[in-house]
């Protein structure tokens, strides 16, 4: 969760168990066993099945059943929970890959086992070993970190591609230098309203428990000793970030320089009154990214920032002419998916007394956000291939890059002529989410559903009307450990608490960066 | 759909009918996501046992190792590996087992399933076990031994009115209490320096403030904070009179009636003006103004404080 406990790394077995450890001490079955394991890892990977072929080929399957099976890591063989016993009494092979999570399991032990090394071996990232020997800014950045009191060493980097690695390379250089922080429950301070700012606390609330922007910051990703921006956004940020990652303080920490930075940063921010939070973080994320070195402003080139590769997606806007069949593709940086809900709850409304079944879902929501919507004739589409005359076409939406950091706005406003209201009732959202249907996916590949899965990370709830009212937030801590955090208020909070809010903004994290466990 | 899942006794159904596919698909269902979170919870749980072995298995290593010093007299204390010298020569070359593990030339081998062989969870980072139930609140027990010391990463604490901490919340500071008179385990809302001027005020304050000692809302008319009506108009960035700003911020502040008025403008005497330059970049730590305003404010601050919020 919030900190990156790399100190882990000390105290990791050598092996998950001595079986494993008999086999791993000879070179050559070491080497066996795991190009088998890769080999298991990657064909069970939850792949999606190319639908082409599968309506041809194998028209109906037979499936014995659903249950999880044991395939043999030395044999092609596949077992039931209860025929592994039989299999390894018959064959001696004792290790198996359990097929819904990959665990490995050791018949000997009779149990699962967890090896640190073989972890190691499921990430990608395992593939760009020689990472580490080529010089990179963010190497150099890693490197920085000694002067940093409360160092937190950075585990995950990205590579040139923008791809997340493993520094393993750095292991024992953060065995040596690193310092240790004490103790606490780690994450669960609050962030003090200073008068109106609740739109600020939720939003770095959301922000501060995020494993990616906490290595970032922790790790001098931002020199707040070298900045010489005057107002820099990055350096008070920096600043509440150590802050509340410092020791053993459980109290909440103070944003008032960041606050007085944005105020004095934007206008349409600045004041003591209320302000809308999706408009803040949109406003934080963008200002962060103009306080980074080597951002780039322009629109041709694409900015290479930290920021915009945390949180920056990209949105594919196809149009069909319906005419000549054209296709024009436009691509768009998107920060967050602003998801209409008014159509979902009038049907609500209306639907209240019949069906049940038609609450709105987060999943309908961005179903709706990414079908194909027809452009009227008169909305003057100019086909060029038909010689710039307006046609009749069809519009499609669709994520074309997807970000580490996710945020979804869930529009809760109804305007009329007259007046704006909000929106109440509850929209169904999930705690993980599978953003593969809603990207630019080509229906003849197979893809690695696990790339595509989001955990959510934090809900941002508004109590109240469209002009005044209040904001908090629940979000995760390490685990499955969830709280309220009101201001400076952390409390503990259910994970049915938490599904069950009107939620307003949702944090969504990319999961094959942020490793489950620890 | 669930009722054919209830009953003590599955239902039979013959082979080859919609019914059977239908409830074998239900009960395997069923059994998959009892199974992996069965998967997670043991992954979670056995992680940690195997650390714990290793942590201990490491420790006890380390304590053979440790170099007898006689100037830090506490080499047999705990988690702090700073005061303690460890002979990293004879670090690699030992050999020791405990109960769940082996400690072999630096590297450390597991004994049996940890599940079995470790009993306590430690914490990786101080050292220390860690308790697996809260000390007070919902769902509390006893810790095991009273005399130990755990690891503060412990259980959040659910107790109405406390945090997850257990601390109970913050309040505001009550100016008519003496500090001695004060019950030292609420704790009060602290205060926070202004960025641009000397002053401190109490956290939920410092908006306001900000705002007036930004002077936005005398930029753009749009604020809707009563308090600041003309006077806010009038302290703009030309008047470098140096007491004049300060006048007028008090005057908007929500009690102008407090007694220790006679302070609060010599506070920020010179430096009110500078906000709106933009050479003074960081005022808060470069240009706290001359030492005599620093002076005056850490003698009077609480009463600034107090003087500044009594209707919250």
């Amino acid at each position: 969760m919030a900190t990156l406990d790399s100190l882990n790394l000390l105290s990791e077995a050598a092996y998950g168990c001595e079986h494993l450890a008999t086999v791993f001490r000879n070179q050559e079955t070491a080497g066996q066993f795991k190009s088998d394991y890769r080999k298991h890892y990657e064909t069970l990977a939850p792949y999606t099945k190319p639908e082409t072929v599968a309506v041809q080929a194998s028209g109906l399957r037979t499936v014995a059943t659903l249950k999880p099976k044991y395939h043999c890591l030395s044999c092609s063989e596949t077992c039931l929970n209860t025929e592994r016993k039989a299999h390894t009494k018959k064959t001696g092979h004792a290790f198996y890959m359990e097929s819904r999570n990959r665990f490995l399991f050791c018949e000997t032990c009779v149990d699962f086992i967890y090896d640190p090394g073989l972890d190691k071996l499921r990430d990608p990232a395992a593939k760009a070993e020689n990472w580490s020997k080529s010089p990179h800014p963010l190497k150099r950045m890693f490197l920085s970190v000694e002067d940093i009191e409360e160092i937190k060493p950075l585990k995950y980097h990205l590579d040139g591609k923008g791809k997340w690695v493993d520094e393993s390379g750095s292991e024992h250089y953060v065995k040596t230098n690193a310092s240790k922080n004490p103790c606490s429950r780690r994450g669960a301070r609050g962030v003090w309203n200073m008068g109106q700012t609740c739109y600020q606390s939720v939003i770095l609330q959301a922000l501060l428990h995020d494993q990616t922007l906490n290595s970032y910051f922790l790790a001098g990703g931002h020199d707040v000793h070298t900045c010489t921006r005057s107002f820099c956004m990055a350096c008070a940020a920096a600043e509440v970030f150590m802050d509340f990652n410092s020791g053993e303080k459980t109290d909440a920490v103070s944003a008032a320089t960041l606050l007085y930075h944005g105020w004095d940063a934007s206008r349409d921010m600045a004041g003591y009154r209320q302000q809308d939070a999706h408009e803040y973080f949109q406003f934080l994320v963008n200002s962060l990214h103009s306080c980074t070195p080597g951002h780039s402003e322009s629109h041709d080139t694409k900015c290479e920032c930290f920021f915009h590769q945390t949180f920056y997606g990209e949105l594919r806007s196809s149009v069909i002419c319906h005419k000549c069949g054209k296709t024009t593709h436009t691509y768009d940086p998107m920060a967050d998916l602003s998801l209409d809900v008014q159509l979902q709850n009038k049907k609500r409304k209306l639907g209240r007394s019949t069906a049940v079944s038609s609450t709105a879902t987060l999943t309908g929501c961005l179903d709706s956000y990414t079908a194909i919507e027809d452009l009227h004739a008169d909305a003057a589409y100019h086909c060029e291939k038909c010689g710039n005359t307006p046609q009749r076409a069809s519009k499609r939406l669709q994520i074309h890059k997807l970000p580490g950091i996710l945020c979804m706005q869930l529009k809760r406003y109804e305007h009329t002529s007259s007046s704006s209201e909000k929106v109440e009732g509850h929209i169904d959202f999930p705690l993980t989410l599978n953003m593969l249907p809603y990207t630019v996916k080509k229906d003849r590949e197979r893809v690695d559903t696990t790339n595509y899965i989001y955990d959510l990370s934090t809900v941002i709830v508004h109590q109240g009307t469209m002009d005044t009212g209040h904001y908090y937030a629940y979000t995760r801590l390490s685990g499955d450990k969830w709280v309220l955090l009101d201001d400076n208020k952390v409390t503990v909070a259910s994970v049915a608490d938490v599904l069950g809010q009107h939620a307003y903004l949702l944090f969504y994290s990319i999961r094959s960066v942020a490793r489950e466990g620890a | 759909m669930a009722d054919s899942n209830t009953a003590g006794q599955p239902p039979k159904y013959p082979a080859g009918t919609i019914a059977k596919v239908s409830t074998d698909i239900l009960n395997e269902t069923f059994h998959n996501i009892i199974h992996d979170l069965v998967a997670k919870v043991h992954r979670e749980e056995k992680v940690a046992r195997m650390r714990s072995a290793v942590v201990v298995a490491q420790q006890k290593a380390e304590a053979e190792c440790t170099v007898p010093d006689e100037t830090t007299g506490n080499t047999a204390s705990d988690g702090k590996p700073k005061e303690v010298t460890i002979d990293a020569g004879k670090l690699a070359n030992t050999r020791l087992e405990t109960d769940a593990a082996i400690f072999d030339h630096g590297k450390v081998y597991l004994k049996g399933n940890p599940l079995q062989t470790v009993k306590e969870v430690i914490c990786p980072e101080c050292g220390l076990p860690r308790l697996t139930y809260p000390t007070v609140g919902v769902g509390h027990r006893p810790p095991p031994d009273p005399n130990k010391k755990y690891c503060e990463n412990g259980p959040l604490i659910n107790l109405p009115g406390h945090d997850v901490h257990g601390k109970l919340f913050a309040i505001m500071p009550n100016p008519k209490k003496r500090k001695d008179q004060k019950d030292s385990t609420i704790p009060e809302i602290p205060t926070s320096k202004c960025p641009i001027c000397p002053r401190y005020f109490v956290m939920n304050r410092v908006a306001q403030h900000l705002d007036r000692c930004m002077n936005i809302s005398g930029r753009n008319l749009r604020n809707k904070t009563p308090t600041d009506s003309g006077a806010s108009g009038a302290s703009s960035p030309t008047s470098s009179a140096p007491k004049r700003p300060h006048e007028n911020e008090d005057d908007d502040g929500p009690s102008p009636t407090k007694k220790k008025k006679p302070n609060a403008p010599k506070k920020g005497s010179t430096n009110k003006p500078s906000s709106q330059k933009p050479s003074t970049k960081k005022p808060s730590s470069s240009k706290p103004g001359p030492s005599k305003l620093k002076n005056s404010f850490t003698a009077e601050e609480n009463d600034g404080v107090k003087s500044e919020q009594v209707d919250a």
